[in-house]
């Protein structure tokens, strides 16, 4: 069935959908931006106690930021089902999957929010100094990739009652949403490990003054 | 499901039917008139570029002139460089890119036809942003590479170097969107038996650039985003007394600058490999060395970017390092050359003007590599950093490469696109105005650079004995400009009454020479099956046992007439919508947050719709692929 | 409704291999947080903490993003990307934490360096002169003389930073409980600390940048200015 429906897509040189190779360059291409942010972090990472202390030591908060990451990480698995759920057409349970994955998204948005907002109440902003500014903006555009992600799964949750056979009839649609949500979940184990484990490990918070 | 087909793809309004005038250029999704956008949008930018060169030129004509201000100045060099770079080369390659590409691979259009209106008007939009600055109090004033701390805001005043970031974020989505969709349409759209090392070497360069634009602009959108956060919200990345280190602004700067030299260089070195053998009657010499050199240049590119930093203070080993490396990419390059002047020896070549342009880049290219190398050594460079000399290589490799590779393709192509020649007579007279007018230009520069004269000054005394070459290089772009003005008459002239061009007027070698001038909106009535490298050369000569090519009896004329039903994708309104969505979010920053929050909404909006919407429209077709 | 995939790819693999591969990422992140709580060195700790985000960002990628099973064109565009990615970021970092930028080589003796002819050279005669004490060469090299003026050096001519002349009769009195020496150390380690009015905190600190030896010859100079 979807081989007729969709005769023009599936004509390709190497018989790979255009719209998959699309989102695995623009995962590649990603991959670079989120680097060079991790990079700018890394350089100045040692930095925040040159200007009014509150230096990683003395914000970050392991154990909070673990649950968010066991949230995202659920997320993940409930994606996967997701995507084989659509495999199999199975409407209901793919329904089910896509709920739960925009549902855990906005829990591990909700802790970020939280956790924003606990660092501004210790005095630490994104002009604060130089550990703000990096980490502020790296979490921050991996919160608004989240954002993104929870709105398109929204997107095509909404699509599955309106739309079934954009859901059902062709399961790259939500394969692709899935890479895109995946790929969120890793940049965010790169940061957890980079900025939080490895990042305030055998640090004490000394405040400048 | 047509009618609920009907019912979301019109989320927002009907289907744009037109087929002519203004609003079907404006929906339009063929890639024939993408690229025809793209080239004359490319070309007034050239024109305003090189207004601004003329009024630099004009300042340095003698000492202590005042045709400019020095204020004025300083926004002429930045402005020339970033129109020149970003809104003339890039967008003159993406051209060619996108009226070529699909016909050069037998295909009907691009893989995401759509995506490809959508990167010319953010393109558009983005220009038309960054050059509004001259109109709102001052254009951006820090130079093309925008070095921190110059651009933090305790020195850079006013809104220019806002204009300047935001303007480079709307062209950065334009090139990455175009970028996206040349490499899946390349990868995934060749005619059946097109394997890539049967490729066209311009194909292979447009895909090495591509790729080359989607990893290298994501550091630049990251540079420019953190310079916009210190400026708009007080971040502290580049702020020295925070206690940071504003050579990070240099390190991702030339990390994205350096592969974007290649994406400035490729796509006329790929041109050139066209030109070369038709006007040769040979095959290119050493195609598989063509293509992996390219490839190898596009990798290598990334591990040279420290050798535009040689006199910050990175030190020996760092310094050697980048010597290193920078000297070997001078090898593919080299090897480039070779089988360019390969392919010309022993053929019968023929000097037409897209020819004499294809040699010229050859020449200047070579004159431009070698002071590329001089730069390498890094003892050497340290004498030459910021001279004239510095602005004389980049020159010679930018105008007397790139800009000489692309008037190749113009030449070469012209009949293709237009249906019509262009005057040989009045364009071997350009070529050679052209050539002449920048050699007096820009060779001198290399004198002025190594007696020290310093770049970006606006003026300079008598006593310095720079007088005499700069007054002689002003000379030179008046002649730029003559031959230009010549270009532009023999257009107006030819396409009122240029020879007529046919199918095929240079004997070509591509399949793009298999089908009328100008193509039918499907381009193939048929898609062709490919057997051999040079694809429609093979379907017109067999080679006798020396090699030498033996005209075939042509078979049966491949039916001209359209056949009974190619399904085209649609015109569509969204994605000038989403374009303009973006640029008003970007505006909005430099003006009032209201405007963005607008732009934010119409993007939303044109986003779900497109999102809705058929790429071919239900009447025609009952496909419903979405997106 | 195996027909979007290609003949080349393996079939997607049953959903008890997902559930398997969430349960590891639950247990490798666990065992990650228990290790960052015990004492181990941090020589230990970092690979094994960097090993185990590694585990966790393969698996994810090859069962879940399925790159295990399909086409290698896949595989490629994005391992493409994430190689320069890896080396452009760890070519940063060794850059900035190797190469301290701004720490140029210090000959041993200094020789006058050759400059490009400039309409006024900042130092007349072009170099630095072997001649004056050791922390005028520092206050030179290091080019401190762009933003102070010291009268009586030549090429100490900068505006940007206070005037220094004289600096060590005053430095005492300036901070109550800091003697002269500790004023001058404390405001070369850490410029902002101590900033002289109607200037800005513009100095980079380049404490971290010089050597032990070239820093204490420069207080001892500075702390001569009377």
């Amino acid at each position: 069935m979807a081989a007729a429906t969709h005769e023009p897509e599936h004509h390709t040189s190497t018989g790979l959908n255009h719209r998959k190779l699309l989102m695995w360059t623009f995962l590649g291409s990603e991959c670079l931006f989120f680097g060079s942010l991790i990079a700018t972090h890394m350089i100045n990472r040692n930095k925040a106690e040159l200007l009014h202390g509150l230096s990683p030591a003395c914000v970050l908060d392991i154990p909070i930021t673990s649950a968010s990451t066991f949230v995202l990480l659920m997320s993940s698995v409930a994606m996967v089902l997701a995507v084989a759920a659509s495999e199999r057409s199975d409407l209901k349970q793919l329904r089910i999957w896509l709920f739960s994955t925009a549902f855990l998204g906005t829990i591990f948005l909700g802790f970020q929010v939280y956790e924003f907002s606990a660092f501004v109440n210790e005095g630490l902003t994104i002009g604060t100094n130089l550990f703000g500014s990096t980490f502020f903006t790296l979490t921050g555009f991996h919160g608004v990739h989240v954002t993104v992600g929870v709105i398109w799964i929204l997107s095509m949750l909404a699509t599955s009652f309106f739309r079934k056979d954009l859901v059902t009839g062709d399961p790259l649609n939500i394969d692709i949403t899935g890479l895109y949500w995946h790929f969120v979940d890793i940049v965010w184990i790169v940061i957890f490990t980079v900025v939080y484990l490895v990042g305030v490990f055998g640090l004490n918070c000394v405040e400048a003054a | 499901m047509a009618t609920a087909n009907q019912m979301l793809g019109g989320v927002l309004a009907k289907r744009p039917v037109s087929a002519t005038g203004v609003m079907s250029w404006i929906t339009t999704i063929d890639h024939k008139r993408i690229g025809i956008l793209y080239g004359v949008t490319a070309f007034i930018f050239f024109i305003l570029g090189g207004v601004e060169a003329l009024l630099m030129r004009l300042q340095l004509s003698s000492p202590e002139a005042g045709v400019v201000s020095a204020e004025v100045y300083s926004q002429m060099f930045t402005m020339h460089g970033t129109t020149m770079i970003f809104l003339v080369v890039m967008p003159m390659g993406a051209a060619f890119f996108n009226f070529m590409i699909p016909l050069m691979i037998g295909a009907r259009d691009v893989a995401f036809p759509r995506l490809n209106a959508f990167s010319y008007w953010t393109f558009l939009f983005g220009a038309i942003l960054l050059n509004v600055s001259f109109l709102t109090g001052g254009a951006p004033n820090v130079g093309w590479f925008g070095y921190s701390p110059l651009t933090n805001d305790t020195f850079a005043i006013g809104r220019g170097v806002d204009y300047w970031i935001l303007g480079l974020q709307v062209l950065g989505i334009s090139s990455l969107a175009a970028a996206f969709n040349f490499i899946v349409t390349i990868i995934n759209m060749r005619a059946p038996g097109m394997s890539m090392m049967k490729l066209p070497v311009f194909v292979w360069m447009t895909l090495i650039v591509s790729f080359l634009l989607v990893l290298a602009f994501p550091v630049l959108t990251v540079a420019i985003t953190l310079l916009l956060f210190d400026r708009l919200f007080g971040t502290a990345f580049f702020d020295t007394g925070a206690g940071a280190n504003p050579l990070i602004w240099q390190h991702f700067f030339w990390a994205f600058g350096h592969p974007e030299v290649y994406i400035l260089i490729l796509p006329a070195m790929g041109i050139v490999s066209e030109v070369l053998p038709v006007f040769s009657k040979k095959p290119l010499f050493g195609y598989t060395v063509v293509v992996f050199s390219g490839v190898l240049i596009g990798l290598m590119g990334w591990g040279v970017w420290s050798h535009h930093m040689f006199t910050v203070g990175l030190g020996p080993v760092a310094n050697s390092a980048f010597a290193l490396i920078t000297m070997f990419i001078a090898v593919p390059t080299g090897i480039k050359i070779f089988n360019w002047i390969g392919t010309m020896w022993g053929g019968s070549v023929k000097f037409t003007t897209a020819m004499l342009f294809a040699i010229g880049f050859i020449a200047m290219f070579i004159i431009g590599g070698l002071s590329g190398v001089m730069h390498a050594v890094a003892p050497s460079d340290t004498q030459q950093s910021d001279t004239y000399f510095v602005v004389a290589h980049l020159h010679y490799v930018l105008f007397g490469g790139s800009i000489l590779g692309l008037f190749a393709g113009i030449y070469y192509w012209w009949p293709k696109i237009t249906g019509r020649l262009l005057n040989e007579l009045m364009g071997k007279a350009q070529f050679w105005l052209f050539f002449i007018g920048f050699n007096v230009t820009f060779f001198p520069m290399h004198f002025l650079g190594m007696d020290g004269m310093p770049r970006r000054v606006y003026t300079y005394s008598a006593d310095q004995g720079w007088e005499f070459w700069n007054a002689f290089s002003t000379v030179g772009v008046f002649l730029i400009g003559i031959s230009l003005i010549l270009f532009i008459h023999n257009v107006i002239h030819t396409n009122r009454k240029g020879e007529r061009a046919g199918n095929d007027p240079w004997n070509g070698r591509t399949l793009e020479w298999s089908i009328p001038s100008p193509p039918p909106e499907y381009n193939f009535a048929v898609i062709p099956t490919v057997k051999d490298r040079d694809a429609y050369w093979a379907e017109k000569y067999s080679e006798d046992p020396d090699g030498r090519p033996i005209p075939k009896v042509q078979g049966a004329a491949q039916a001209e007439e359209k056949p009974v039903k190619i399904h085209m994708p649609t015109p569509s309104y969204y994605p000038v919508l989403l374009a303009a969505g973006l640029t008003l979010i970007a505006g909005g920053l430099l003006s009032h947050i209201s405007v963005s929050v607008i732009g934010g909404i119409v993007s939303l909006a044109a986003i779900y719709s497109w999102a809705f919407e058929p790429a071919t429209a239900p009447e025609s077709t009952p496909s419903d692929g979405a997106y | 409704m195996e027909s979007h995939r290609h003949p080349s790819e393996r079939p997607l693999p049953p959903i008890s291999v997902y559930l398997y591969v969430g349960a590891i990422l639950i247990i490798v992140t666990a065992v990650e947080v228990a290790a960052f709580y015990l004492d181990v060195p941090s020589y230990v700790l970092i690979p094994i903490l960097i090993v185990l985000s590694l585990m966790k960002f393969v698996l994810v990628v090859m069962f879940f993003m399925h790159l295990r099973y399909d086409h290698k064109i896949f595989s490629s565009v994005f391992i493409l990307g994430l190689v320069l990615a890896l080396g452009i970021t760890l070519g940063l970092i060794t850059l900035f934490d190797n190469f301290d930028v701004g720490n140029p080589p210090v000959a041993a003796a200094p020789t006058p360096i050759p400059t490009i002819t400039l309409a006024t050279p900042a130092i007349p005669g072009g170099g630095v002169d072997p001649n004056l004490p050791a922390g005028a060469q520092a206050f030179l090299n290091r080019g401190c003389n762009g933003c102070h003026v010291i009268e009586g050096l030549p090429g100490a001519v900068g505006v940007v930073g206070p005037d220094l002349t004289g600096l060590a009769g005053r430095a005492g009195d300036r901070v109550p409980g800091l003697s002269a020496e500790e004023y001058v150390r404390q405001s070369v380690e850490a410029p902002q600390d101590f900033l002289v009015e109607g200037y800005d905190n513009l100095m980079l600190p380049l404490r971290d940048t010089i050597g032990d030896e070239e820093f204490e010859s420069l207080v001892e100079y500075l702390l001569t200015l009377r």
